[in-house]
């Protein structure tokens, strides 16, 4: 199917009502759920993380348009979850032991959800057994995010901790103060510069 | 930072510098004007006490009220170098949510407005019912003056109320409950302003209220433009009508709206992040219009070597020794998790200018 142009401009447009009802119309008229997620949805949000990236729209816009991209997933994800079709891959995040701050974290969440992936959201403050618990749960990445100079040396210590215990998930990282000159520093695979970028960082380290 | 570690160092030149030298607040006040001071100046409008402790005079007793007629951190500030002494005008503020404590707070949730009856049933405080008679009866070291600075800001106290996501949603949702709130604290927040600047011994004010994350404004800039910046224009007003000089702390990418910035009115902005808007950038782009404050990264200041960090400093100050609209300083503020030494260097090069 071609995109769906109401769905696709009421998720930027953040109209959670419309998309709730564009999407059970379809639905009840036969569309394929995968299709009007992969076609519609999902390059919504996409959209959303550019015209963010570009600083065209800003994190109020992005978030109502996020709430509105879950309104269709609520009627979505039940029927792709019958049909047995897998999210695009599964994925663990939090904020790292002694930072409170989760505004980004969540922003991220949102985007990753909004581009197909299963997403655990760890909260704030987490340990490390936190993050090793979610690999084991299966996180095939783990993105760990920090605001402060003071929490950043946390990321370390995880990176540091899953190796010593033997295992290898790719990591993210990124956060006020973080930079990819630090993720390297810490043997970590990506650093995302904002929430859309995270998200393009996520697809390059699953894909390598 | 113990202050074993600080006390060990009181020998060393650096203090013996600042000891001496004399508080001069017309350096200040020139630098907001946009012109030359008499000497290099620096500039901080927060210090951890953990500084502040060890430099006060023994002689005045410890006292932790942060108003900026307080002897004991008058005492400290003017032994630290600076002209002035920073804090707040009364113990007036907001109904701010309580957050657990930690090493930072999170504001993505744990507002407690959610409606019209919640707001309203909130313990609102009028400015006005709070003591400000220790502005007046001040006893500073001479040459040195006061700056008062604001309980939050109007954006930041809106936030904390709401908490971020769920005033991102009421923004769309609920435009009639945002503008009674912000009602609610504008007209407390100019009230606060309006009795500060009215105060002779206060010299200059400060609003304190972060606009923008690393890579953006937090809201938008059109609705910065419509919900905050008007309340921030009669603010502005209400210390310019005192003849009073008023600074704009706010943390963030704002490179969309320093231009509203300047238009406000305000004397001088501080809080700089090389992440987001380096300050020789921002001097190089609006400092001919508008005068900078402090500025040296927070990240640079705590990872650097004292020598990059003095390289920078005299190069800041180079830059700007012959327009002036500068003092020098941190991005932010100085926290104890900042090496004293590399809070030393920083100032030691306008010490010794």
């Amino acid at each position: 199917m071609a995109v769906h142009e109401g769905i696709f401009n009421a998720i930027i447009k953040g109209k959670r009502k419309d998309v709730g009802t564009l999407v059970q119309e379809q639905v009840n008229a036969g569309a394929k759920p995968d299709e009007l997620l992969n076609e519609s949805m999902i390059p919504a949000m996409r959209e959303v993380g550019e015209r963010f990236s570009r600083n065209e729209v800003y994190v109020p816009e992005m978030l109502i348009a996020a709430r509105a991209m879950a309104a269709g997933l609520v009627i979505i994800e039940p029927l792709l979850t019958a049909k047995g079709i897998e999210p695009k891959g599964k994925v663990a995040i939090g904020t790292v032991k002694g930072d409170l701050h989760d505004i980004g974290k969540n922003l991220v969440v949102m985007m990753l959800k909004g581009a197909g992936y299963e997403v655990v959201d760890l909260g704030v403050d987490c340990p490390n057994e936190k993050y090793e618990e979610a690999v084991k749960n299966g996180a095939q990445v783990l993105l760990l995010s920090a605001l402060l100079t003071t929490t950043m040396p946390a990321m370390k210590e995880v990176v540091d901790y899953l190796r010593s215990k033997g295992l290898q998930p790719k990591i993210i990282i990124g956060g006020a103060p973080v930079t990819q000159e630090y993720a390297n520093e810490i043997g970590a695979q990506g650093y995302g510069r904002d929430a859309n970028d995270a998200v393009k960082v996520v697809e390059r380290v699953l894909a390598a | 930072m113990p202050f074993e570690r600080i006390r060990g160092v009181t020998n060393d030149p650096t203090i013996q510098l600042m000891k001496t030298r004399e508080p001069n607040f017309n350096n200040l006040l020139k630098i907001l004007k946009n012109e030359k001071p008499d000497r290099p100046t620096i500039f901080e409008f927060a210090i951890t006490g953990n500084y502040l402790k060890p430099n006060a005079d023994p002689s005045v007793p410890e006292c932790w009220d942060w108003f900026p007629s307080n002897p004991f951190l008058a005492s400290a500030h003017k032994n630290l170098g600076y002209d002035f002494c920073c804090g707040m005008g009364s113990k007036f503020g907001f109904p701010t949510p309580k957050h657990e404590k930690g090493a930072s707070v999170g504001l993505a949730h744990g507002g407690v407005v959610t409606d019209q009856k919640s707001l309203r049933s909130l313990d609102w405080k009028n400015p006005e019912d709070f003591d400000y008679t220790h502005l007046e009866k001040a006893i500073l070291p001479d040459g040195m003056g006061m700056i008062v600075r604001s309980p939050g800001g109007v954006l930041e106290v809106l936030t904390e109320l709401f908490g971020f996501e769920e005033l991102c949603y009421q923004i769309a949702d609920e435009p009639e409950l945002i503008e009674e709130t912000l009602e609610m604290i504008g007209t407390r927040m100019v009230k606060y302003f309006e009795i500060c600047a009215s105060i002779p011994q206060v010299g200059v004010l400060l609003h304190s209220d972060d606009w923008g994350f690393k890579s953006s404004t937090i809201l938008s800039p059109s609705q910065l433009r419509e919900l905050i910046i008007p309340w921030h224009k009669k603010i502005v007003e209400a210390c310019h009508k005192q003849g009073k000089p008023v600074i704009l702390h706010s943390c963030g990418k704002l490179d969309e709206v320093y231009e509203d910035i300047i238009a406000l009115g305000y004397d001088a902005k501080h809080s700089f992040e090389d992440a987001a808007v380096q300050i020789e950038s921002a001097l190089e782009r609006w400092g001919d219009r508008m005068p900078m404050l402090g500025g040296i990264d927070m990240d640079f200041l705590c990872r650097k070597s004292p020598e990059e960090i003095r390289a920078r400093a005299r190069k800041l100050l180079e830059m700007t020794a012959d327009k002036g609209g500068y003092a020098l300083g941190s991005g932010n503020s100085i926290p104890d998790y900042m090496p004293y030494e590399n809070f030393q260097a920083m100032n030691r090069v306008a010490l010794e200018w």
